[in-house]
């Protein structure tokens, strides 16, 4: 079994996230950057899988030279090699383009299983698993919360609105992360030690025969024009009752009729 | 259980200054003789740097002799032109001093983040080789058979639940096995600790003392009167601490329109009812200041604190096995204000010497006699020896201290008294607890925070499903005699919020711990009367999150 | 040359669900905003006259994919299907809902389309011919105006955002014939609120409790399941062991972005605050009325939460019912 997973460095979930001068990206100064915890998520179920069924794992990257700590971490957990798209016509890309790069570097790979994160928590764009496939020409599964392989299928349980879907695909597939699906590993001391020894071989967009025009910031289709803050909230609005069944009364009217969350 | 061992020729148990420059020093020494040394490092923060806090003004003569090249390699400095101020502050006004003492001089110094700092030396560390591992924490120094002899350090565990069973993602510790282990912990290290009791290496020294500061970095906003300040490096003393506790404050300049701030606090106060927290805030309300930080945005916060002892209180340097740097080892100059430099130079001078005794196979405490030997020929010895009194002298009330400090600026630092005795922080608190008369400072959540919005802003993040690592053996203590003598001074010297005294049932009160609030600053095993906290490394990863401090 | 706006509609079980409405009505005004028609996809199995039902709501042509293959959501099959009429249609812009459903489709056809796609948009503005889409990121710490370069233009909404509007029109239905392709995913079992208890990190709605609750969790395990929402709780109540640490909200536990976050007993302390400030709605239940929460609360009742809230479970229950 033949496992490959796509890691993303992104800035840790604690860190703060600022607007940078251009008002189109974020300050990347001063930011702790992590692996995607919806990545870890898919180290975490290659590695299973393989203690389970053997094969190997292979996690795959795009980034620039500091993403190597990541696919360094998915090593020391217990990934076999890496492969590192490491190239600036690479940066600045939408899911789209990256996915491009992705398909293209998987390409090359050995694989009867892709697992990836549902989204990356920094633009939480929900669609590089989903691309990948397509561009494999394979089928995919995504948010899934729970995974079998069977012979020569994978059987996912997809989390969707109020339930739960199991959904079965032939292999070679691909099925993106929800949480709940396991408890990832520490990547221990030795594993790391080894993990330095572990190759990681690194590509550009030419070693990929891809066109640099159709990837990174110039393949980009979805364009930020502007970042900003989420607007401050209003003032609470305090709801008044002369019982407690009123005021919840009146809660429950405000949160169906005017905030139309029920 | 059967540990995974490892094996190195030297173990640095310690991310910090020390241990980087020393972890540099070695390899580069190795490199030049042509020999092969594998060196590792651990660090109990997620990164290196993360538990780096300091002022700082860093006084660049060991990292010049470092690493030469540190301006063209990028080294993060934060200002390099400084104009120093100090002032004397009563509750409305100030008065700067007309002359600047000789030892706050800051000609060849430069303000740095210590947290920069450090992820940048870790970043040249790994660059010549050495193995660095941040996220691991020393549990337990081991020793050989005979228990003389230190052979390394265990890491800890992770993965164990609150109620000490394995979860599972349990990974145990691995032993780390190294000719020589050099503890660079910092101040009130915990390993060091254990190996005092174990070998003895304070026994006939002076005990330690500490300060603890309280820092935050606050960006200003651009038509802020400080960019028009004569001053970029600003100290205080007097208020809010008065002249019977010692510390003082500082503002220095940083770039990208940012300053650091902080209040040093010493620990042998006597008033069981003043909280270090609170004194920082009245700090920063203090007219001089509050103008300076006027429309200031608080973006980090954190707490550390630090060995300001000096000569006397060095421990023994060497044991079989082992050497201690840093502040670990008490090298911090509290004259000057700083222990970067010197806490460098001691971990370049072990490094020397382990390369040394490596050589010629004695890894004994003789065979790294050296290390003692190199510290008393260099600068580091003629600094502190000068300094040598110079903490006590400031631990003296009220204008005693003065005469103090003048006959040892004209005596090299004798005085009228040499040695002047230390005595230990905790044992300083006075019974009593009458409420503080100051009204509680005002906090508005931006520039001025509560502890709770610092400790968010320290990033500090522990794994909240693991064993308590705040060992309080006597828990009974804490609702009687320590709240009847002094109203639980835990909840006020802990500036993370981590001890709270709520009212049970009946009234009595009950100890409430939130050890996840823990900015690792050590502060609570130094002042607690009763020597009833016990710190102990939490699970490796957790702790602050500093970036800029 | 590619005009005007393509709406996709989710059904389950034969009957729109609500977010169908909501793309439609906001297909319309986007339809409006570039002067160009306004295409319905309805997709499913043995559908009937379900087409009629989304009439009111401004459709000026109705595309009815009605085939078996279609029956269960499946992404090849959806997909194939969309993709083999959507040359006809040539729309500017291809909307559809971002649920489980949504966000997998709109994500494939995508890719399939060589399009450019805004996920999870919060608010979509035609200004002077061009359609600029707001959506969250970095969990709702920031928020991006995009814009789509090339057609379409895919745009998934979020759920629950865009209001519905009625916009009666004499709409076409036409019933193409149904391409799926190669479909290679079956759905072999639907586990539908079979008492599998929603993560707490992917719920839409949270009740969560603190020291208040006094170790009390029934009632608010109550209105979750009422909401089918989740039941997070604060580091006090964790750290009593009320609850276990999985569930615990904040700093040091999980952070979470619901669209509506019901604070229960909780004071508000920052640590907590920063595990849940980015929910769309806030609503504070407490009896201390100095309670942090509160300031950071939409909407804020004083009161005992024990008698609170089985009144808000009454309710809720009875607007579902």
């Amino acid at each position: 079994m033949n496992i490959v997973v796509l890691v993303k460095q992104v800035p840790d979930t604690e860190s703060l996230v600022q607007i940078a001068a251009d008002g189109k990206s974020i300050k990347k100064d001063d930011i702790k950057w992590v692996m995607n915890p919806y990545d870890e998520l898919a180290v975490e179920e290659a590695l299973r899988i393989k203690e389970a069924k053997g094969g190997s794992v292979t996690v795959v990257s795009v980034g620039p030279q500091k993403a190597q700590e990541t696919l360094r971490t998915a090593l020391a957990m217990g990934a076999d090699k890496g492969v590192h798209v490491n190239d600036p016509a690479a940066e600045g890309g939408d899911p789209l383009a990256t996915a491009k790069i992705l398909a293209a570097a998987v390409k090359g790979l050995p694989y009867d299983l892709i697992i990836c994160g549902q989204r990356a928590v920094d633009e939480d764009n929900y669609q590089v698993g989903a691309a990948v496939a397509e561009f494999l020409g394979i089928p995919h599964i995504s948010i899934v919360a729970k995974a079998e392989v069977l012979d020569g299928r994978i059987r996912c349980h997809r989390s969707i609105e109020g339930g739960t879907v199991v959904v079965e695909a032939p292999l070679p597939a691909l099925f993106t992360t929800q949480r709940g699906l396991n408890e990832p590993r520490y990547a221990s001391l030795p594993g790391i030690m080894k993990a330095k020894k572990k190759p990681i071989e690194v590509k550009t967009i030419a070693d990929l025969g891809l066109d640099p025009a159709t990837v990174g910031a110039a393949g980009r289709k979805v364009v930020i024009q502007a970042l900003r803050l989420p607007p401050e909230r209003k003032a609470v609005r305090m709801i008044p009752g002369d019982t407690p069944a009123a005021a919840a009364e009146e809660l429950v009217r405000i949160l169906h009729t005017e905030a139309k969350l029920i | 259980m059967e540990r995974e061992q490892l094996e190195f020729d030297v173990v640095f148990v310690g991310g910090g200054p020390a241990n980087l420059a020393g972890a540099i020093h070695l390899k580069q020494l190795a490199q030049k003789a042509g020999r092969e040394v594998e060196v590792c490092l651990i660090e109990k923060a997620e990164a290196i740097g993360a538990h780096s806090l300091s002022g700082a003004v860093l006084d660049l003569k060991a990292l010049a002799e470092l690493i030469p090249d540190y301006a063209a390699r990028g080294c993060p400095l934060e200002e390099t032109d400084l104009r120093d101020g100090v002032f004397y502050l009563t509750p409305r006004k100030q008065v700067r001093l007309p002359y600047l003492p000789p030892a706050m001089h800051n000609t060849g110094c430069a303000v740095i983040s210590l947290s920069k700092f450090c992820a940048w030396l870790g970043a040249a560390a790994e660059e010549l080789g050495v193995n660095i591992f941040p996220g691991f924490a020393g549990v337990e120094a081991l020793y050989d058979a005979g228990g003389r002899r230190v052979t390394g350090v265990r890491t800890g565990d992770k993965g164990v639940g609150k109620d000490g069973k394995p979860k599972s993602n349990h990974e145990p510790g691995v032993d780390l096995l190294a000719k020589v282990t050099v503890f660079g912990e910092g101040p009130k290290g915990s390993l060091i600790r254990e190996i005092g009791k174990k070998l003895g290496i304070f026994s006939g020294k002076m005990p330690q003392v500490y300060e603890t500061a309280v820092k935050e970095v606050i960006e200003l906003p651009a038509d802020s009167p400080f960019w028009d300040s004569p001053f970029t490096v600003i100290h205080t003393f007097g208020y809010p601490l008065g002249l019977d506790t010692k510390g003082g404050g500082f503002l220095y300049r940083m770039k990208e329109r940012r300053i650091s701030l902080g209040l040093v606090v010493g620990l042998d106060y006597e008033d069981p009812m003043l909280e270090p927290y609170r004194e920082f805030l009245r700090f920063k309300h203090h007219p001089l200041i509050a103008d300076l930080i006027r429309g200031g945005k608080v973006l980090q916060q954190g707490a550390k604190t630090l060995a300001a002892g000096g000569w006397y209180t060095m421990p023994q340097l060497a044991v079989d096995g082992a050497v201690f740097v840093g502040d670990s080892a008490s090298m911090l100059n509290v004259q000057r204000l700083k222990g970067i430099h010197t806490a460098m130079k001691s971990g370049m001078l072990a490094a020397e010497t382990v390369l040394d005794a490596i050589g010629k196979g004695d890894l004994s405490a003789a065979g790294l006699r050296g290390y003692a030997a190199r510290l008393e020929a260099s600068w580091i010895r003629s600094e502190l020896y000068t300094a040598r009194n110079f903490g006590q002298a400031l631990s003296r009330k009220g204008l005693f201290k003065f005469l103090h400090l003048g006959a040892q600026q004209v005596s090299g630092g004798r005085g009228f008294i040499d040695p002047m005795k230390t005595s230990e922080d905790g044992a300083a608190l006075k019974a009593g607890h009458a409420a503080a008369a100051a009204p509680a400072p005002e906090v508005d959540g931006t520039l001025y925070i509560d502890k709770l919005t610092g400790v968010y802003l320290s990033g500090t993040q522990h794994e909240e499903d693991q064993p308590c690592h705040l060992v309080i053996p006597d828990t009974e203590l804490c609702v009687t005699r320590c709240w009847e003598t002094y109203r639980s001074p835990c909840t006020r010297f802990c500036p993370g919020q981590v001890y709270e005294m709520e009212t049970a049932e009946g009234g009595r009160p009950r100890l409430k711990l939130n050890p996840s609030n823990c900015l690792h600053c050590k502060t609570c095993e130094i002042k607690d009367p009763f020597k009833n906290i016990i710190w102990t490394c939490p699970e490796g990863g957790g702790g602050p999150g500093y970036t800029i401090t | 040359m590619a005009n005007g706006v393509l709406a996709i509609t989710e059904q389950r079980d034969g009957k729109f669900r609500k977010v169908a409405y909501e793309v439609v009505s906001e297909g319309r005004r986007i339809a409006d905003g570039l002067s160009g028609p306004l295409t319905v996809v309805v997709m499913g199995a043995a559908l009937g006259a379900l087409a009629e039902e989304i009439k009111a709501f401004g459709a000026d042509t109705i595309l009815v994919l009605d085939d078996p293959a279609l029956a269960d959501y499946r992404t090849d099959a959806y997909t194939n299907a969309l993709a083999a009429c959507l040359p006809a249609a040539d729309p500017a812009v291809v909307l559809l809902g971002a649920t489980a459903q949504g966000k997998d489709l709109a994500a494939r056809l995508a890719a399939r389309l060589n399009a450019g796609l805004a996920m999870d948009c919060t608010a979509v503005r035609v200004q002077s011919g061009s359609v600029i889409c707001t959506r969250p990121m970095f969990g709702g710490k920031l928020f991006a105006d995009v814009t789509i370069q090339g057609t379409p233009q895919i745009i998934a909404v979020r759920p629950n955002v865009m209001p519905i509007q009625r916009a009666a029109r004499e709409a076409a239905v036409d019933t193409p014939a149904v391409e799926t392709g190669e479909v290679k995913t079956a759905v072999v079992e639907k586990l539908m609120d079979a008492g599998g208890k929603v993560e707490l990190t992917e719920a839409e709605v949270i009740v969560s409790g603190g020291r208040g609750t006094g170790g009390n969790f029934q009632p608010l395990e109550e209105l979750a399941a009422a909401l089918g929402g989740a039941v997070g709780a604060s580091r006090s109540a964790v750290d009593e062991g009320w609850r276990k640490h999985g569930d615990q909200v904040g700093q040091t536990g999980r952070v979470v972005s619901p669209a509506l976050y019901i604070a229960c007993g909780i004071s508000g302390a920052i640590q907590h605050l920063a595990g849940m400030s980015t929910s769309k709605v806030i609503v504070a239940l407490n009896k201390d009325p100095e309670a942090p929460i509160f300031a950071k609360a939409d909407y804020g009742i004083v009161g005992d939460i024990f008698q609170l809230l089985p009144a808000i479970t009454a309710a809720v229950q009875k607007i579902k019912s």
